[in-house]
């Protein structure tokens, strides 16, 4: 196809990653609680395009995300649980997904609880994201898919220093509505240039 | 709330005529018609294939015969554009259906150089959108362009569609790093605009 380099994959989630203030560490059966509690709030479904989930069919996701702990083919993802510092208590999840190996094209977001907001982890927790894609596995290009309503994950993607490349107009209709999406992105070489800008 | 879009599914290939063109199902004695464009450097420098073998466009035009129905997301139809007063077949046009979940469809057009300039890029283009947001009933059209591609940029504008998306460098195409444009059209855009 191209004489492109390839990525370093499959990469396997292992030991806890530790960011200043946070540690992405895989989800366990003890997160249950704390996750069926965000993902039953409307606000939270609001904005990931899902129902708000019962009890049951969040303990059925959670499971599932936690068989999965490795990307290697294009549509492959996994959710990193997040925690602040050494208190295991969850407080949101930051997902990695193979988008396109072909393209060497990596998506990624954050969910996290409401009570949480506005202290810097979700950027915090997707700036690791962001080393991961670009660093480890050799990633060339990063998007992220977010509700054009969503001020807040659209902030987030500014400070990573992620540039707007997409307002689709009512391409999803979810929960008796049309909604619109914005799609971010960016580049290794700007990612490169960002992080020694400092 | 709003209401869903209620797609008129499956639904079977029918032609479509319109002032100057008929949209009729590929045969498979157009391949004389269809190798003359894509065996062209100068048509497929955008497209997402490269220039063709006759044996290559001879699957290519199997592969669209045997397109006859839109019943699940991923199937679509592909329509020879042949002009009504003298048979020749010009080009192509597609419709795909990119989601039955959210009722979006995907446009596309080829049409052989010679016959560039004319509008009958655009007539085409009307006749199939008329059909997927009023008979299909689709509610968001959208189509993906190379930047450089700027008569199908002009017929995108033309069509009353919207640039939603600039993907920078998202996809390697031959030998290098290629940007997209995404426009969109709503159904409702689209009836104001009749």
């Amino acid at each position: 196809m191209s004489d492109q380099p390839k990525l370093s994959t499959p990469y396997v989630q292992n030991e806890p990653i530790r960011t200043d203030r946070l540690i992405l560490r895989r989800l366990t059966l003890d997160d249950l609680d704390r996750y069926a509690d965000y993902y039953g709030k409307p606000d939270v479904a609001r904005y990931i395009l899902t129902l708000p989930l019962s009890r049951e069919e969040s303990e059925a996701e959670l499971r599932t995300w936690i068989a999965r702990d490795r990307v290697e083919q294009s549509g492959d993802m996994i959710f990193f649980g997040v925690q602040i510092g050494g208190d295991p208590t969850l407080i949101g999840e930051v997902p990695i997904k193979i988008a396109s190996v072909e393209h060497r094209t990596a998506e990624i977001g954050w969910i996290f609880h409401p009570e949480v907001a506005g202290n810097g982890y979700a950027t915090e927790a997707a700036r690791t994201l962001l080393e991961i894609c670009f660093d480890v596995l050799g990633m060339r290009r990063v998007v992220a898919y977010l509700d054009a309503r969503n001020d807040a994950s659209a902030n987030v993607c500014k400070r990573l220093g992620m540039r707007q490349e997409a307002h689709f107009r009512e391409n999803l209709f979810n929960l008796g509505e049309w909604k619109s999406t914005f799609v971010f992105a960016i580049l290794d070489d700007e990612w490169r240039g960002a992080t020694e800008r400092g | 709330m709003d209401e869903p879009a209620k797609l008129n599914l499956p639904f079977e290939f029918v032609p479509i005529d319109t002032e100057r063109l008929r949209l009729r199902h590929y045969r498979l004695d157009d391949l004389d018609a269809l190798h003359s464009w894509r065996s062209r450097e100068d048509v497929t420098r955008y497209q997402d294939y490269d220039v063709q073998t006759r044996e290559e466009s001879q699957r290519s035009l199997e592969r669209a015969t045997a397109r006859v129905t839109m019943a699940v997301q991923g199937d679509g139809f592909v329509w020879a554009i042949e002009r009504r007063d003298d048979g020749q077949v010009i080009g192509d046009i597609i419709l795909f259906l990119d989601s039955i979940e959210h009722a979006l469809g995907e446009i596309g057009w080829t049409l052989h150089p010679d016959y560039q300039g004319k509008g009958y890029a655009t007539e085409a283009a009307r006749g199939v959108m008329k059909l997927a947001f009023e008979t299909i009933g689709m509610h968001r059209i959208k189509a993906n362009l190379d930047p450089r591609n700027h008569a199908s940029e002009a017929l995108c504008l033309r069509l009353g569609m919207r640039r939603e998306a600039h993907y920078v460098e998202d996809f390697w195409s031959k030998g290098e790093w290629t940007d997209s444009y995404i426009y969109a059209i709503l159904a409702r855009e689209w009836r104001a605009n009749q």
